[in-house]
């Protein structure tokens, strides 16, 4: 690695990372609340690790520990893939310190690849404490040797490195498209979520049509599986192999492989660096405007306004906080489609479900679809230089406040509303049913709205370098996913058990009554701190 | 001794109109060239393609003889360019940011720490280079560009509207540091919109207009014994 590169990895580290803001820091309250992060994310991290410790040492006890390298090679490099497809653009293009770093004798390549490396480390530590935390896990039932041990930590730096790059040309070829036009960030969204369904429905195509009875071999044996994801996902059947089977030469091959796709894409990303740029910074001239009658309306409705446009003119925004309502959408649409059996037969792999027992599922699978981004937690902190203009308005701070609130009430609820009513009828969900449903993702609509905001009022952030360093790796959101995960798993189980012992009626009744409650408990918590 | 030749450059966005058209200029060594216009006239779009941060098609610069095309590094190592937003790392401190451009020129340890003492104590910033530049005003920020430009006496300092936001003495200091420049046998290229600066600063003189330079020259071949004001407003509103 050049000279170069190491200097300006070195210094986008510094410049992005928390460490600088937390010991450079000089007005206290500030380096205060940079140490809350800090030690906030930390938690989160330690629980984060015991679940995979927990996890891991259950599996291995119940026979499946060879699943272990498989599970976790699988869910890093889903993070790798997301990571690259979500959050290259905002490091890549556009970027504050473009200008900057291109005036400087760095060559297109250098600044590329230490872009994408920063990114790398600045996402390297989630996967890291998955996959270290299910070694310890794996390793208290099975005392690996201190060669597998050894193997598992190494390749745990490799295994992300091709799904993040594959997301990463995903995005920059989306960019590349849509740069010419005007509407950019809602062009470059549309063919990101696009390309990215293409290639998860693909590879899933492709898994399927190994063999035609294929899915129930695979539910036969664990090693099938392995099989089959090794082969969907080429990298973790080589991660798997060199750790259950000692293979260094897996080993060697999947360290050679991601480092050379890693530097072969980036390389040639790097080749329109400066093209993709220029095209996006440059400002398309309308036609000559002509004023003619202008419309007054309220303080609320100009600020959802406001957050609409810059919604939609930022494609980090926009692919991040609407690929919830997108996957919300797509389901909704699949149930239209395909019909609650296919879609049930999918996720069970095999196994039919009495509708009753799906219909107060729905709205909590919904839950965890939907509500995945949240504009609410992020909107503040991506004003960044502009808040000044919200500051210096005459009215209240919980009025802006307000209005980003209802902003994400706007774009969350008629999602949640039309996958209810879609999916109660194709279930064939009384009208009470479905009723019940849409009371009960109102109750976490406006849950999820009045929490994030909470989130976003204290952890707000307003110098950030990129935008995907407040919608990806901000302290506020990474806070809310973790809650919304843990939130949505229990929601599932809870509605699960409660519809299959009370009923779809009282459990959906009993959920509405509680998050409300929780809301309002949240909202007179905003009210007492609202300025 | 042509320090920046710019030859029949034209730069459009799309098939849109072009943003500058066939412009050519040369800045010699010891020049100070203002470069002014109206808002969107192209001074920038001219600018950025100067500094290689943006791509064009047509036409050719050379910074000390090297093409901005075919040799970018050649020319950034002896240009310096400041925007006229310059957006720097907020979370590194004064002192870490110059440090960055230090290292990057491969300035010694020596002459690194001898320039940041003259330059921040020349604009009176010295004192605050340990905090984070997030806590920095506008016009401090632009002083640690300024720093971060001059601290590998470059041969050419492109600048984009260098004097917003800087206070009285700093700009003063600025005007002397860029004559400094000049007498070393460096050149200064930039555009402002203070025409009273323009006309006492530099010797050299270029005019745009929609895209076109409608004037250009030395400064006392340009305007005689009219004021720059009057001459600016007789070319851009009228195109002389």
């Amino acid at each position: 690695m050049g000279g170069s590169r190491l200097l300006l990895i070195r210094t986008l580290m510094k410049a992005t990372g928390s460490f600088n803001r937390m010991t450079r820091e000089t007005d206290k309250k500030a380096k205060g609340r940079n140490i809350a992060s800090f030690v906030g994310i930390l938690v989160l991290y330690a629980l984060l690790a015991v679940f995979c410790v927990s996890m891991s040492v259950l599996m291995s006890m119940f026979g499946n520990g060879d699943m272990a390298p498989v599970l976790v090679g699988t869910v890093i490099s889903a993070l790798g893939f997301i990571t690259g497809l979500l959050r290259s653009n905002g490091y890549l293009f556009a970027a504050r310190d473009y200008n900057t770093l291109m005036s400087l004798p760095f060559t297109e390549g250098t600044i590329v690849t230490a872009k994408a490396v920063t990114m790398y480390l600045h996402n390297i530590p989630f996967s890291l404490v998955i996959s270290f935390s299910s070694l310890v896990g794996y390793s208290i039932v099975n005392g690996p040797n201190a060669a597998t041990i050894l193997l598992w930590v190494i390749l745990s730096f490799f295994v992300p490195l091709i799904p993040m790059v594959i997301g990463a040309l995903i995005g920059a070829v989306s960019t590349m498209v849509s740069s010419g036009f005007k509407h950019k960030s809602v062009i470059q969204s549309v063919l990101i979520f696009g390309l990215s369904i293409f290639f998860i429905v693909g590879s899933q195509l492709i898994s399927r049509s190994m063999s035609p009875d294929m899915l129930e071999q695979t539910m036969a044996t664990m090693t099938r599986i392995t099989d089959s994801v090794g082969k969907v996902l080429p990298t973790v059947g080589l991660f798997s192999r060199a750790l259950t089977e000692m293979s260094f030469v897996s080993a060697l091959i999947l360290a050679a492989v991601s480092t050379a796709v890693f530097e072969l894409v980036f390389f040639l990303i790097s080749r329109n660096y400066r093209k993709i740029n220029t095209k996006l910074l440059h400002r398309h001239k309308g036609k000559d405007y002509t004023l003619t009658t202008q419309k007054s309306s309220s303080v609320l409705k100009a600020i959802v306004f406001k957050e609409w446009r810059r919604f939609v003119g930022s494609s980090v925004y926009l692919t991040n906080i609407g690929m919830g309502q997108l996957l919300g959408l797509l389901v909704t649409v699949l149930f239209a489609v395909l019909g609650p059996d296919a879609i049930i037969t999918f996720i069970t792999r095999g196994h039919a479900v009495e509708y009753k027992y799906v219909i107060p599922i729905v709205p909590a699978f919904l839950y965890f679809l939907i509500c995945m981004g949240n504009s609410a937690v992020v909107s503040l902190s991506l004003e960044g230089k502009s808040f000044w203009i919200l500051q210096s308005l005459p009215i209240p701070r919980s009025t802006v406040y307000r209005g980003k609130m209802a902003f994400n009430i706007l774009i969350t609820l008629p999602f949640f509303y039309l996958g209810c009513i879609v999916c109660g009828i194709r279930l064939h969900a009384s009208a009470p049913d479905i009723l019940l449903s849409l009371l009960v993702t109102t109750g976490f609509t406006l849950f999820s709205t009045v929490f994030g905001i909470l989130l976003g009022i204290r952890f707000m952030n307003l110098s950030w370098e990129n935008e995907a360093e407040v919608v990806k790796r901000g302290t506020a959101m990474s806070i809310y996913i973790i809650v919304h995960l843990i939130i949505s798993l229990a929601m599932c189980v809870l509605f699960g058990l409660g519809g299959a012992i009370l009923g779809t009626i009282p459990t959906l009744g009993i959920f509405s009554g509680l998050f409300f409650g929780v809301t309002l408990l949240l909202y007179m918590l905003f009210l007492r701190g609202k300025e | 001794m042509e320090v920046l030749s710019i030859r029949n450059f034209s730069k459009s966005y799309g098939k849109a109109e072009k943003a500058v058209e066939n412009l050519s200029l040369t800045v010699e060594s010891g020049d100070i060239f203002g470069f002014i216009g109206h808002n969107g006239a192209g001074k920038s779009t001219t600018i950025r393609s100067v500094v290689g941060v943006q791509e064009f098609e047509e036409g050719e610069i050379l910074i000390d003889g090297h093409s901005v095309k075919s040799e970018p590094l050649a020319c950034k190592n002896v240009c310096a360019y400041i925007p006229d937003n310059p957006d720097l790392y907020e979370h590194l401190t004064g002192i870490q940011y110059l440090n960055f451009v230090s290292d990057v020129f491969r300035i010694s340890a020596k002459d690194r720490e001898e320039r940041i003492r003259r330059y921040g104590e020349e604009f009176e910033i010295t004192g605050a280079l340990g905090d984070l530049i997030s806590s920095y005003s506008h016009g401090m920020k632009q002083k640690v560009a300024v720093i971060g430009a001059l601290i590998h006496d470059p041969k050419l300092m492109v600048m984009d509207e260098p004097f917003v936001g800087l206070d009285p003495k700093a700009a003063l200091t600025l005007k002397n540091l860029m004559h400094d420049a000049c007498a070393r046998g460096g050149a200064v290229f930039f555009s402002t919109h203070v025409l009273d600066v323009a006309e006492k600063l530099c010797n050299k003189i270029a005019i745009i207009k929609a895209g076109k330079i409608v004037a250009s020259g030395t400064m006392e071949a340009l305007i005689g014994d009219k004021s720059l004001e009057d001459v600016f407003m007789e070319v851009a509103e009228n195109g002389r």
